[in-house]
Formats: structure tokens, C-alpha cells, sequence
């Protein structure tokens, strides 16, 4: 039997892009898997995942982190979603082991289009499509929140000094891609901030 | 015309974000197992009062943190007075501190 090696393909295609100092590109593949709080389970749930995973549960609209490759985002009260950089096989199956029945996981890696913008020019593309305030001074590096841009879902939190992170449903990707892009070329293309 | 509504647990936030349900008193669901329950159940759904004034309603917050808020609106001005978490006000009301 033939050994074939397959390779997933990311909602994007791998998009990249620069403009000027400031670059868009697509991350190729994120763990990401969603936990629900059973009704009254929740100081049982932080216990467990402070122990197991080595962060506690955030606050909705904050980020918590286990370690430099892993992180809750708090979406929602009593839900929340690991992100992780560790491209494991079954990242939920994983969880599910560890937390049991103090947790509902699921599996989102393969729902969500994730976008990376960084550089000068970030903040500026991004406030003309975000109704949010994302500015460094009330939109800090543990902030996360959840909201539209172009009519389209987005969860937005901050990435190094200059970038963001956005995540995308991945059906309606490609045209919050192109959301993205359209603000980013029109603010690149004037000479002033 | 454009809302701000300033989230308990998120802070300001655009009404553009939100959707409108209608009275809060929707929270109020009736007991089927009542006696009087097809009464109950004919003034929960078809009766409202249609205030020229202060208005608690729910609104669902789905660009966001899917929560229930329990608003407070001056339908005149649409000024916004009050705003609390839909779960907060249920809970209340179960442990008899009587919402309305």
C-alpha cells in the first residue's frame, strides 16, 4: 500500500501579504478547542484546569495563559477557548481526558480562519472596520473580545507590541479577508497616519 | 441613529451588536402545571404594557458574548439608565428579591 502524506488545507490558502512595514498573513493551523462550564461545575472546572492545563479560567473579555504556546480566551461566561500552537492530532480528545466530565470540549480548529496583521499600519486598518475601542490603552495584551467588522463575527485580541490576532468563521473567511485587506490598502495608501 | 450600551461584564458596546427580544417580563415565564395556566400563558404572550417612558427590556448581545441583558430604556429619549445581566435579574427573582 502506498504511503500517502496528506497536508490540510488552510481556509486561506496560506494567504500573506505585506503592505509597507505592515503584513497580513494567515496562521496555517491553530489548535483550537471549546470549553462549556456545566451548570454549577465552575469552581470544580477551574480547580481542574489550573492543575492539568496550568491556568485558570479567564474572566470573560480577558485571556489567561498556561504557558508562551497556549491560551484561554474568555469569549463568553461560562465558555471559553484553548488556543494552542502544539498542532496535536486530537486536541479536544486530549482535553476531554484530562477534564472529564467537568467540561463539555469540542473540537474548533478546522471552523475558524485566523489572520494575523502586524506592523505600523495595524491599528489604523483595523479601527475603520472595528467598532470596538482596540486602542493600548483600554485594549490591553490580555484583552480578547468578540464582535462584527463588515456585518461578519470576529474575535480580535492583541499579537507581540504592533499586531492583532483575528479569527473568522472559516465560511464567510474570504470575504472578511477581503474586509481586511480593502482597509488595510486604504490606509496604506496615504501618506499620513 | 446609533445606541451605546454599556455591557456589565464588557463595557460599551454598539447596539449594532445586540438583538432586540422585547419586555423583560418575558422572563417571567408562567407555571404550566398552574391551575390557571391558560390565563397565564394568554397574558404572557399577547399583553404588554407600551410605555411612553422608562421600558425594561431584553436585548441579546449575539456580536459578542451571546449574553441576555436586561435593559433600561426611556423610550422618549432613548436614554439608557440601567443595564444588568439577564441571568443576575433571573436569579434574583428565584430567590424571592422579586423582580418585576
Amino acid at each position: 500500500m502506498s504511503d500517502y502524506t496528506l497536508t490540510p488545507a488552510s481556509p486561506l490558502n496560506g494567504f500573506s501579504k505585506r503592505y509597507g512595514d505592515t503584513e497580513l498573513s494567515e496562521h496555517p493551523a491553530l489548535d483550537i478547542v471549546s470549553l462549556a462550564t456545566p451548570n454549577g461545575g465552575d469552581e470544580t472546572l477551574n480547580a481542574l484546569v489550573l492543575e492539568k492545563v496550568g491556568a485558570g479560567l479567564p474572566e470573560t473579555g480577558r485571556i489567561s495563559r498556561a504557558d508562551d504556546s497556549s491560551m484561554f480566551l474568555g469569549l463568553q461566561p461560562d465558555q471559553c477557548f484553548l488556543v494552542s500552537e502544539s498542532q496535536r492530532l486530537q486536541p479536544a480528545l486530549e482535553l476531554k481526558n484530562l477534564l472529564g466530565d467537568a467540561a463539555y470540549v469540542s473540537d474548533q480548529s478546522d471552523s475558524w480562519a485566523v489572520l494575523e496583521i502586524k506592523g505600523p499600519k495595524a491599528h489604523a486598518a483595523l479601527e475603520r472596520i472595528c467598532p470596538i475601542d482596540i486602542s493600548a490603552n483600554v485594549f490591553d495584551e490580555d484583552s480578547v473580545a468578540r464582535t462584527s467588522m463588515e456585518h461578519l463575527s470576529v474575535i480580535i485580541h492583541r499579537h507581540g507590541t504592533d499586531g492583532y490576532r483575528l479569527y473568522s468563521p472559516r465560511s464567510s473567511a474570504n470575504s472578511f479577508l477581503h474586509a481586511v485587506t480593502e482597509s488595510l490598502y486604504n490606509v496604506s495608501s496615504t501618506t499620513q497616519g | 441613529m446609533t445606541m451605546i450600551i454599556n455591557h456589565p461584564l464588557l463595557g460599551p458596546r454598539d447596539a449594532a451588536e445586540f438583538v432586540y427580544l422585547g419586555d423583560a417580563s418575558l422572563i417571567n415565564r408562567p407555571d404550566p402545571q398552574s391551575e390557571t395556566a391558560a390565563e397565564e400563558f394568554y397574558e404572557y404572550l399577547h399583553l404588554r404594557d407600551n410605555n411612553a417612558g422608562e421600558h425594561r427590556e431584553l436585548w441579546y448581545h449575539e456580536q459578542g458574548d451571546r449574553s441576555w441583558l436586561v435593559v433600561t430604556r426611556n423610550t422618549l429619549t432613548h436614554d439608557i439608565t440601567r443595564v444588568e445581566l439577564a441571568r443576575d435579574v433571573a436569579s434574583m427573582r428565584a430567590n424571592g428579591a422579586g423582580a418585576e
